[in-house]
């Protein structure tokens, strides 16, 4: 299947240690900038959908608002509970996500390939 | 992640299908461990989300699909070998052995006990009649829902979470619920007199009455049935349905050859070892917390201790040292609570509690043990990496002045 890019946001709008939620067409992203490098992955939590962009970044570390499950904003990997590593009910796994997303890093705008 | 592989004859038995149990069995594999993995639970049910049975899915707003952790294809897939609805009846610590009530043995290699807390029973004439319910497992949600939805008069006993969910959430099912309980001010010795006291008046204006400083005498019913509750304060309720969430017991009555705990719970070390090739993890362990030995009965505790322990039996060597949290839902009061305060000296409030906003910080000997938010979720989770790096401030600078929390992680 041909794929497209779509604009997500400029780097700029992104300061280091900061995340931003964006939609790629109907899909909703966690943009974040830690240590001079852009990661993308799911922008809700695997537990209970909670907006992760509204938790705290620490290094790696992102803290999800609701219960306070950790994940590794760099791999999408799953550091502590409540959540499981992956989420049935998301259309896509974070890791692929990531995949797809990758390839933003250090671009002046950034654009998903969907 | 990690299978199992013949090379490596070792057998690890996870004792418990809850939220422990099924986070050992991930610790395992993620560590590389090629040995057979048993699961055996008393539960027909395979590892599922505990704290929503008493939340949204007793309202019927959960469908069955958002209850499993996992799937069995799942289990399958990392040879993890399932023997659900199986009851132990013995656990031979000197023998490694497990000892099923159907009579089968299980030997172990090594051992986790995951079994968690069996709801603590009335004792009080007419405890046993139809209509008496406790809710601890998924089977026992179900059925309260059924008995919820045709029920009219709901008596709580105890105005702790399950009481307190219950009563929440029976009163969804359009219930008239009282609750009956011997505290003055429900919540109070756990979270302060001003946010005890936002929760009961909340569920008030719900409609829940409340029953307080007194304590149920007697159940009394017709034809086996439940109908009126009697008080020790001479009063009478009528009732279809009793809820009685008066506690939770470690539910170890099967461990032999281990020292135990006055209650039953099981002392470990940091890595949650309990000697003799057995580990524990979840509401059963007796855990060295940093304020002290203390069994703590919380749903995100029970995961990490889990996974913890599972790792550990796999080889690691790592010791527990979440710092834990726990949430809770009523009537549209989401409360989050991150550390651990059995006890304090003072409640820090910064926001204002009547208008459902703030953040309060429990105070015990000049240190900030543990830390509740209602609608103040970021600053909650920009907390919770001060308390795991030990970096939170004294509570005079608390007091002082507002506290940028965000800003504070971020300048770390």
């Amino acid at each position: 299947m041909a794929s497209k890019e779509i604009k997500v946001a400029r780097t700029g709008e992104i300061k280091n240690g900061e995340m931003k939620q964006v939609k790629a067409g109907e899909t909703e992203l966690l943009l974040v900038r830690q240590d001079g490098h852009f990661y993308a992955l799911a922008a809700k939590c695997t537990h209970y959908g909670a907006p992760l962009a509204e938790g705290s970044l620490r290094g790696n570390k992102v803290v999800c608002p609701w219960h306070h499950a950790c994940f590794d904003v760099t791999t999408g990997k799953h550091l502590a509970p409540p959540a499981v590593t992956t989420c049935p009910n998301l259309p896509y796994g974070l890791t692929e996500m990531i995949s797809t997303c990758r390839y933003l890093t250090q671009c002046r705008s950034m654009h998903a390939r969907l | 992640m990690t299978v199992a592989d013949d090379s490596d004859g070792r057998v690890f038995v996870i004792l418990g299908g809850g939220a422990a149990g099924a986070y050992a069995a991930e610790g395992m594999r993620k560590e590389g461990f090629q040995g057979r993995i048993i699961m055996v639970s008393a539960e027909k049910e395979l590892p599922y989300d505990r704290p929503n049975c008493s939340k949204d899915f007793l309202q019927g707003n959960a469908p069955d699909e958002w209850m499993p952790l996992r799937d069995e294809a799942f289990y399958n897939s990392i040879d993890v070998e399932l023997m659900m609805g199986s009851k132990a009846a013995k656990v031979d610590v000197a023998g490694r052995s497990l000892t099923l009530e159907d009579g089968t043995d299980v030997p172990y290699d090594s051992l986790l006990i995951a079994t968690g807390g069996k709801p603590r029973k009335l004792n009080v004439p007419g405890h046993d009649l139809e209509g008496v319910y406790y809710l601890r497992s998924l089977e026992d949600s179900r059925r309260l829902r059924d008995a919820g939805k045709k029920a009219k008069n709901v008596v709580i006993i105890g105005a702790s979470f399950i009481g307190m969910e219950c009563a929440f959430s029976m009163s969804e099912l359009d219930c008239q619920v009282t609750v009956v309980a011997p505290d003055r001010i429900p919540f109070a010795k756990k979270f302060g007199e001003e946010i005890g006291n936002l929760i009961t008046n909340t569920h008030k204006e719900k409609g829940t009455t409340f029953k307080l400083e007194t304590k149920v005498k007697e159940l009394k019913g017709e034809n086996g049935k439940v109908q009126k509750v009697l008080l020790e304060n001479g009063e009478t309720l009528d009732a279809d349905l009793v809820i009685a969430g008066i506690g939770v017991m470690p539910n170890t009555y099967m461990v032999s050859g281990l020292k135990l705990e006055d209650d039953g719970g099981i002392p470990t070390d940091v890595y949650l070892y309990a000697g003799d090739n057995v580990y524990a993890a979840g509401d059963i362990a007796y855990f060295p917390f940093p304020n002290g030995q203390s069994r703590i009965e919380h749903w995100q505790v029970a995961c990490q201790m889990g996974r913890t322990a599972g790792m550990n039996m796999a080889g690691e060597r790592v010791p527990y040292k979440e710092v834990p949290f726990f949430w809770t839902a009523q009537h549209g009061l989401s409360l989050h609570y991150t550390g651990h305060a059995d006890k304090f000296d003072e409640v820090i409030i910064d926001g204002s509690v009547n208008d459902q906003e703030f953040l309060a910080f429990y105070v015990k000997d000049n240190e900030v043990k543990a830390v509740m938010e209602l609608s103040r979720t970021s600053d909650l989770a920009a907390i919770h990496h001060l308390m795991r790096e030990r970096r939170m401030p004294e509570p005079s600078a608390i007091k002082n002045g507002k506290v940028n929390w965000p800003q504070l992680v971020n300048a770390l």
